[in-house]
């Protein structure tokens, strides 16, 4: 299992305001999608990648391995949206003949699916720049400033928390099964994977109920109240805020002025 | 008998869970203001259920618990009070953290106490550096170690300043190291504050390093009980309860018994049994 929660908790960015950091990479991202500029999609892509490296200490590994999750259905996509299919082999810039007709790339198709790929992968950065320096309970405290309902948080928080023992609980179930040869053939396996589901079921079952009883000893009384660590809103992330945000401007000016300095 | 002296005691309590399993079958038991109790008992003696019937959560089905020499009420008031004085540490820390930020989950306690904010923020602080997880502050809770999960399952309890605290099985699990430092902290903690203690057991070697009195405990009953010292003299009893002798008093038995060895005094630990051993070769 990939889980990002390692690397939000380590991030100097961790304790920042997640309204602010939200004030960062939303303008971006809205940007990426409205103007649909490889120029602009490639100068958000770097700097939101730049945020997250320099910035929230991740390391570039990480951020790439990550970008590189979403490529594959990227890549089918705008393969699609680039070949066309005609009987004129001459309107394709390159083009092979399949069955009756010819299918090949126009200029147009592969301007079109660049720009889609472009503007994709701005928009994951920014996603990216808030899932990896943002652990879920400051998500959850800013959730709450924005009067999202107490239970969804709540149900959204405990989710979080249960998931990982569930998941680690079916780890071990399986390797316990494993290591008994619980997987040695087809029959086995549906077998073992159908014992693994009941037993967890069951355990989940219980562990709610147990889970009640200490909440309860700890005075539990219908809400989940905890005190929340301060945010911070530091000067540095301020001036990375006003820097990132004051490129792009700059850059998307840039563009609008000259239009004929930048085709794409 | 009550005395000033009893912060809890429970009388002929009977307790069968509802799938019929009968877990308590008249438990008679008293802890002391001040001093450390362990309930001592093999596995399935009850020792779990005791404790949720000392908080309120088990609701004996005969029987009466009273906490200060009040019997407990089962109204939703009475349990919240009893509540805010008994703490309770869980077998299990994966049970009772239900938050994945160490911080938030050592506050919640204390929130539902409804203290003012910058207490809390005081108190989480104290606890977390009297149990030593302050360098865990920023850590997912499941990405931490079973022992350090503990560790933050009982500075939950204790930033709450229980006048009686509950620990059910505190030395399971952990290193020897880890085992022996939990124990000194509730032992420093005790001292401190003069809080009383309730330890549910098997581990026979702590007992008569930590603990001020003992109940050992079988089929949903105490045995009998004692003073360390008192408790593991009666050998056949504490075998009949499907338990041993600390191993130091193991050794002593077969010192006198095999060897001829004459002790004056019985000993259990490792500073005892020195203090035995010396005083035998001074005497010949
Ligand atoms: N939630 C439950 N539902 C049904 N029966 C239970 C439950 N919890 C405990 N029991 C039963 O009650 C009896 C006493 O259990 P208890 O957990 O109190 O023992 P224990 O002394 O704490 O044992 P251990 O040392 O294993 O923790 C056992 O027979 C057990 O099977
Ligand atoms: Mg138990």
């Amino acid at each position: 299992m990939i889980t990002l929660d390692r690397y939000t908790a380590a991030s100097p960015l961790s304790r920042v305001d997640p309204l602010v950091k939200l004030s960062f990479a939303l303008p971006p991202l809205l940007l990426c999608l409205w103007a649909d500029r490889i120029a602009l999609s490639l100068l958000v892509l770097l700097s939101m990648g730049a945020a997250t490296v320099f910035a929230g200490r991740v390391s570039a590994r990480i951020f790439i391995g990550l970008l590189a999750l979403p490529l594959a259905f990227l890549v089918a996509g705008a393969a699609g949206v680039a070949v066309d299919f005609s009987p004129d082999p001459d309107r394709f810039a390159v083009a092979m003949p399949v069955g009756g007709v010819y299918a090949g790339l126009t200029a147009s198709g592969l301007d079109r699916a660049l720009r889609l790929f472009f503007r994709a992968m701005g928009s994951v950065s920014c996603m990216y720049f808030i899932a990896l320096t943002t652990p879920p309970e400051t998500l959850f405290h800013a959730a709450r400033r924005l009067r999202v309902p107490e239970l969804l948080i709540e149900m959204a928080g405990l989710v979080y928390r249960f998931l990982f023992i569930l998941l680690d609980s079916a780890g071990r179930i399986r390797l316990a099964q494993e290591s008994r040869l619980g997987y040695v053939d087809l029959r086995a396996s549906f077998r073992s994977l159908a014992a693994l589901s009941s037993a967890l079921f069951l355990m989940a079952a219980r562990r709610a109920d147990e889970c009640y009883t200490a909440l309860e000893c700890r005075g539990y009384a219908g809400t989940l109240r905890v005190l929340h660590e301060p945010c911070e809103r530091p000067r540095s992330f301020m001036l990375l805020l006003a820097g990132v945000h004051g490129l792009l401007a700059a850059a998307l000016l840039l563009i609008w002025r000259y239009p004929e300095m930048f085709p794409w | 008998m009550v005395t000033a002296q009893t912060i809890l005691e429970a009388r002929e309590l009977h307790y069968t869970y509802p799938d019929g399993s009968q877990a308590l079958n008249g438990v008679d038991f008293r802890a002391e203001r001040g001093k450390l109790t362990a309930l001592l008992g093999s596995n399935g003696a009850g020792k779990s259920s005791l404790l949720l019937a000392c908080n309120g959560i088990v609701r004996p089905q005969s029987g009466t618990v009273l906490f200060r020499g009040v019997p407990v009420s089962y109204s939703r008031k009475g349990l919240a009070m009893l509540r805010r004085q008994v703490g309770m540490v869980f077998q299990n820390p994966d049970v009772q953290l239900f938050s994945s930020s160490v911080f938030q989950d050592i506050s919640f306690g204390l929130c539902n106490e409804g203290l003012p904010e910058d207490e809390i923020r005081k108190r989480v602080a104290v606890a977390m550096r009297n149990t030593g997880i302050e360098a865990l502050e920023g850590k997912p809770v499941h990405r931490l170690s079973f022992g350090q999960k503990k560790r933050v399952a009982m500075a939950g309890v204790l930033a709450m300043e229980p006048a009686l605290l509950l620990l059910d099985e505190p030395t399971a699990g952990l290193d020897p190291k880890g085992a022996a430092e939990i124990m000194q902290l509730v032992k420093a903690m005790q001292r401190q504050s003069g809080m009383s203690v309730i330890i549910a057991t098997h581990d026979i070697e702590m007992v008569p390093l930590f603990c001020d009195h003992v109940c050992v405990m079988e089929a949903g009953r105490v045995l009998f009980e004692g003073s360390p010292e008192e408790v593991f003299t009666r050998r056949d009893k504490v075998r009949q309860a499907g338990l041993r002798l600390p191993r130091i008093g193991h050794l002593m038995e077969i010192l006198k018994e095999k060897d001829g060895f004459r002790f004056s005094e019985e000993a259990f630990s490792i500073g005892s049994a020195r203090r035995a051993i010396k005083e035998w070769g001074r005497e010949r």
